[in-house]
């Protein structure tokens, strides 16, 4: 191939800078290859094991060699690919010194003063500009000469090829992850049951981890973490249940469109606060207002009353929406054949729309229960985290919604950061429980939901 | 089934071909050739398989799952199951029943069959996508406006914008789902205008509804028929004059003259 | 019929009274039906207004200058503001996004525009798809804390990355990954087939129509699946609570702990008095939320106009 009159596949010159950069690419190959062997044999040291030095420095000698080679020849792939590399080195440099930048002005105790500030931008921008010439020049000028590259079918075929099994890993990436879930948090509750046992963990009634009394008398029994799941969760749909069905039976049969557009927006705003200020509202104001209740025996204000209260708020959205759902899409003909029969409005969803939906609603509630089931900060904050199996504090056994109580995802939470050995395994124990309950449940609900679709 | 024997000018034979949706055959032993530089229309009533074999000549039928094909068809006496289906698409174009433009400006509309084909010098696009406007009969009428939408435009500019798109690429062959169907009668007039002036230099396949448009705008005719059992075949191939004035087959004389389909 | 006419009358009179009487009653019930179910629906949104009233009533008093810019210090009391946490968030955002988004739209990239022509040819494959969808939607369903509880054992202590916003990010990347996932496909979904006929009618490869016609017409779609993944990672708590820590510096580099707004909500409440700053930064969080919220609705318009013809 004589050098200097090598014509591209379609018909250019080459020009210099490409010249320039098959050069630098064939240096770059020498130089991996030539710090790999001096690393390998000592002369030079970095702290890498030689080995791994030996073998990167010959990989990426050798991809550099390929890389002018495909310089050499003019191919896109060459391009694109040294593109790709200079596009994630600038990131990386602009990311770098974002983090500086971001460190100098924030990570006082105070933030720096509006001079400052501005003194440290400009030392920014000097940094990313000088670290980013010469990369910027290349990426520049390779990004402007594209129509001296080309490529053939074949190879854009096999471009093709290979893109579709790299998106192929990328989908088994969700795969993975629940199988790393399931495997990690179940290797670790092993611990749990082979040495406590899994009767003692599902029915003892007393939970005190080592920490205080010594780790032989320790109980982990999960019965009080169960019971206060189950009394929050079912407050919380005693509560909630009324008032989401409601709001979806407005929604979807009584309201008028602009009463519809607000309460749809509300909702909407309703399931974007986060948890914890569900939390800090029970604490806050819940707790005092339960506090007055003139009910012996009622002194804090926190306990599975004030759960079930904010509970029952955080699910509203849930249920209200997929019971709308359901509610709407019953159809409009069942509807008509009951007017023609004389009935009312009312006794047209009650008899017909209702049932209809049933499916539908029935769903929307086990979500809800999920939903409630599988919250955490906000129970933590308002629920009490007392050990003991809530009991009523009066004669009145209804009173026992005034007692407080610990959730099993509390337990977790409350505890992981200083559990160990086997109390943390038992943590991960109460969080494998509560996977797969879920996970059945979910599942249920999924399948009617999708049931209900295809009628 | 009978048919003229062509001079050996054929730019595409179809020889016993069949095609099967899973277990449902949707083409019985089609045998047909379509000669160079002609317009060839393929009428017939509706499901009998007109569409189907169209797409069959640019594999655009193995985007449906389950789809399984026997039999040949060559283009330039070339097996096309035998090619790379992407260089296939380039020599054989198609321009479908509802205009399709996509959401970009009408120069990137043109521009995209030959940028996706590798060319990227500016200047040989802009040559490409004014060529085919004007052969398309539609650059007068988009010339100041290439960075509109293609979405902007009328129902027949668009199909004229998706004429032009096909013809970037420089095909060999078009072929034509029913082109003028979702359009207005100027549009139409306008479209099959446009049709008569490429045959000049494209061999053309048109599905057509429109017994009249056949009668009046093709050179060559095919006629398909539907067996009992719903597989598509063809009743008889000639020149359009011979099939619509001097039919072979009763079928078609029925066809043609509306006593069914 | 043969009844003298009083009586018959009579019965005519009383049969149109009970009708009467019966719609009476029906209508009477429906009034009640309705005037419960409308109250129910006024409590639900009271509700909503009283919550998010009260926390911006007692809130934003607290939000000055000084409250944004200066860090959390600790202390019974709650000194400081919230400086740091604010800059960590954004942090985490950024870093749980950039693993999240490449994954996430690459997998629905795959299921919705690849998967189709592998299940016919390879029935491993097609299964393998199959049992990948199922976990997308068993990943959407587990709550927030088995995650934390996940990015424990396999972050923080497995790979010894310790309480850090690499462990809470690729923790949190795991969260979003199903959201990702979800939208993204909608969003490819609603383009219609046409376009990708036309494209692959040109003679186009398969990737040259999904990066040319496809994804810009997607783009949409996947931006608000993005925005509603960013939302979510600011309003978790559980989740960071146990692979975050809860330091107040801010964190200098990817391997350091640190705290994000709502964790430091938690913090103030549960360990402090400071309900008032709790509140402040709370209504931050819920203002920051409104705002991505407004951002969907307003781009989604915007975008749709776009694609009717500039």
């Amino acid at each position: 191939m004589d050098l200097k009159t090598f014509t591209s596949p379609n018909g250019k010159k080459r020009p210099i800078f490409i010249s320039l950069l098959t050069l630098f690419t064939l240096l770059l190959s020498i130089a991996f290859l030539v710090f790999g062997i001096l690393l390998f044999f000592s002369i030079v040291t970095f702290p890498v094991n030689k080995w791994v030095a030996l073998f990167a420095g010959m990989i990426l000698s050798f991809g550099f060699f390929l890389l002018s080679k495909g310089f050499f020849t003019l191919q896109n792939w060459a391009r694109t690919c040294l593109l790709s590399i200079l596009i994630v080195i600038l990131i990386g440099i602009l990311i770098l010194q974002i983090f500086d930048f971001s460190s100098a002005v924030f990570a006082g105790k105070e933030v720096l003063s509006l001079g400052e500030i501005f003194s440290n931008f400009g030392k920014f921008l000097l940094k990313t500009i000088l670290h980013a010439t010469a990369p910027g020049i290349i990426f520049f000028f390779l990004y402007k000469f594209d129509d001296v590259f080309s490529e053939t079918p074949k190879q854009r075929h096999d471009f093709d090829r290979i893109i579709r099994n790299f998106l192929m890993g990328t989908a088994l990436s969700a795969i993975l992850i629940v199988i790393l879930i399931f495997f990690f948090t179940f290797q670790e509750s092993e611990l749990a049951i082979t040495e406590i046992g899994l009767k003692k963990l599902l029915t003892g009634t007393i939970w005190r981890p080592g920490a205080i009394i010594g780790t032989e008398n320790a109980q982990f029994g999960l019965v009080p973490m169960v019971i206060g799941s189950i009394y929050s969760t079912l407050g919380a749909i005693l509560i909630g249940l009324p008032l989401s069905l409601g709001t979806a039976i407005l929604l979807a049969e009584i309201a008028p469109d602009f009463v519809r557009n607000i309460f749809r927006t509300s909702i909407e705003l309703l399931s974007g606060i986060p948890s914890v200020v569900y939390g800090l509202f029970g604490m806050v104001v819940v707790a005092p207002m339960i506090r007055q209740i003139p009910v012996e025996g009622n002194t804090t204000g926190f306990g599975i009353l004030n759960a079930s209260i904010i509970l029952s708020i955080m699910i509203l959205p849930t249920i209200t929406n997929i019971t709308e759902d359901a509610i709407r899409a019953v159809p409009n003909s069942y509807r008509e054949a009951s007017y023609a029969l004389g009935a009312t409005h009312w006794q047209t969803i009650k008899d017909v729309v209702l049932p209809a939906a049933n499916s539908g609603i029935l769903a929307a509630v086990i979500l809800g229960i999920s939903r409630a089931l599988g919250e955490t900060m906000a129970l933590i904050m308002v629920i009490g985290n007392s050990i003991a199996i809530p009991k009523p504090i009066n004669e009145n056994p209804l009173s026992v919604i005034f007692a407080t109580a610990r959730t099993l995802t509390g337990n977790i939470a409350v505890e992981i950061n200083y559990a160990a050995g086997v109390h943390r395994s038992a943590l991960f124990f109460t969080g494998v429980l509560l996977f797969v309950f879920l996970l059945l449940i979910n599942r249920l609900a999924n399948r009617i939901m999708r049931g209900n679709k295809t009628k | 089934m009978r048919s003229t024997k062509l001079n050996g000018n054929s730019k595409i034979i179809a020889k016993s071909f069949n095609l099967f949706y899973g277990e449902f055959q949707a083409l019985k032993n089609i045998n047909v050739e379509i000669p160079q530089n002609a317009i060839t229309s393929i009428i017939g009533p509706s499901g009998c398989g007109k569409s189907t074999f169209l797409r069959s000549i640019n594999r655009m039928n193995e985007l449906i799952p389950g789809v399984r094909v026997d039999g040949d068809i060559l283009l330039d006496n070339e097996d096309i199951f035998a090619q790379d289906v992407v260089e296939l698409r380039k020599r054989v174009g198609m321009v479908f029943q509802r205009p399709n433009p996509f959401p970009k400006s009408i120069f990137d509309n043109v521009a995209y069959g030959p940028r996706a084909h590798g060319l990227k010098n500016k200047v040989l696009l802009e040559e490409i996508v004014e060529r085919s406007l004007t052969a398309a009969a539609l650059w007068d009428e988009v010339k100041d406006i290439l960075s509109r939408s293609g979405l902007a435009l009328s129902g027949g500019q668009q199909q004229r914008l998706c004429i032009a798109r096909a013809l970037a690429v420089e095909p060999q062959v078009i072929l034509m789902d029913e082109p003028a169907s979702a359009l207005d009668p100027i549009a139409t007039l306008k479209i099959e205008e446009l049709i008569q002036n490429l045959k000049k230099e494209y061999t053309i396949v048109i599905v057509t509804h429109n017994m009249q448009q056949a009668a009046r705008a093709s050179d060559y005719t095919m006629v398909f028929n539907m067996n009992p059992d719903r597989s598509g075949y063809i009743i008889e191939y000639g020149k359009t004059t011979q099939v619509f004035t001097n039919p072979r087959e009763k079928i078609t004389e029925d066809y043609i003259s509306g006593r069914f389909g | 019929m043969n009844q003298p006419l009083t009586k018959q009358r009579e019965l005519i009179r009383l049969k149109k009274t009970s009708r009467e009487f019966k719609n009476k009653r029906r209508r009477f019930s429906q009034t009640i039906a309705f005037a419960i179910i409308w109250t129910l629906g006024i409590t639900a949104i009271a509700l909503l207004i009283w919550i998010i009233g009260y926390v911006f009533i007692k809130g934003f008093p607290t939000i000055n200058l000084e409250f944004l810019t200066t860090r959390p210090a600790g202390g019974f009391d709650g000194e400081g503001g919230i400086s740091t946490t604010i800059v960590t968030t954004i942090y985490l955002v950024v870093f749980t996004i950039i693993l999240a988004a490449p994954l996430g739209i690459g997998a629905a990239i795959y299921f919705i525009e690849y998967a189709n022509e592998i299940k016919n040819r390879n029935r491993f494959a097609a299964w393998l798809i199959k049992t990948a969808r199922t976990g997308v939607e068993i990943l959407a369903g587990v709550p927030s804390i088995i995650f934390g509880l996940f990015g424990f054992a396999v972050f923080v202590s497995y790979m010894k990355l310790g309480f850090s916003l690499l462990s809470a990010g690729l923790s949190g990347a795991c969260l979003v990954l199903p959201v990702i996932i979800r939208t993204t496909e909608e969003a490819l979904l609603a383009v219609p087939e046409s376009y990708r006929e036309g494209s692959l009618g040109l003679g186009a490869t398969k990737w040259q129509t999904v990066t040319g016609v496809v994804l810009p017409a997607a783009l949409p779609g996947i931006v608000t699946g993005i925005v509603l993944s960013v939302g979510r990672i600011i309003s978790e708590t559980a989740i960071f609570w146990v692979t975050l820590g809860g330091s107040y510096r801010l964190p200098q580099n990817l391997m350091s702990s640190g705290r994000s707004l709502a964790l430091h909500v938690y913090m103030l409440a549960t360990e402090t008095r400071a309900f008032d700053k709790a509140m402040g930064t709370s209504a931050i969080l819920i203002v920051i939320i409104m705002i991505l919220n407004l951002a969907i609705n307003v781009s989604s318009k915007y975008f749709q106009k776009r694609l009717i013809g500039k």
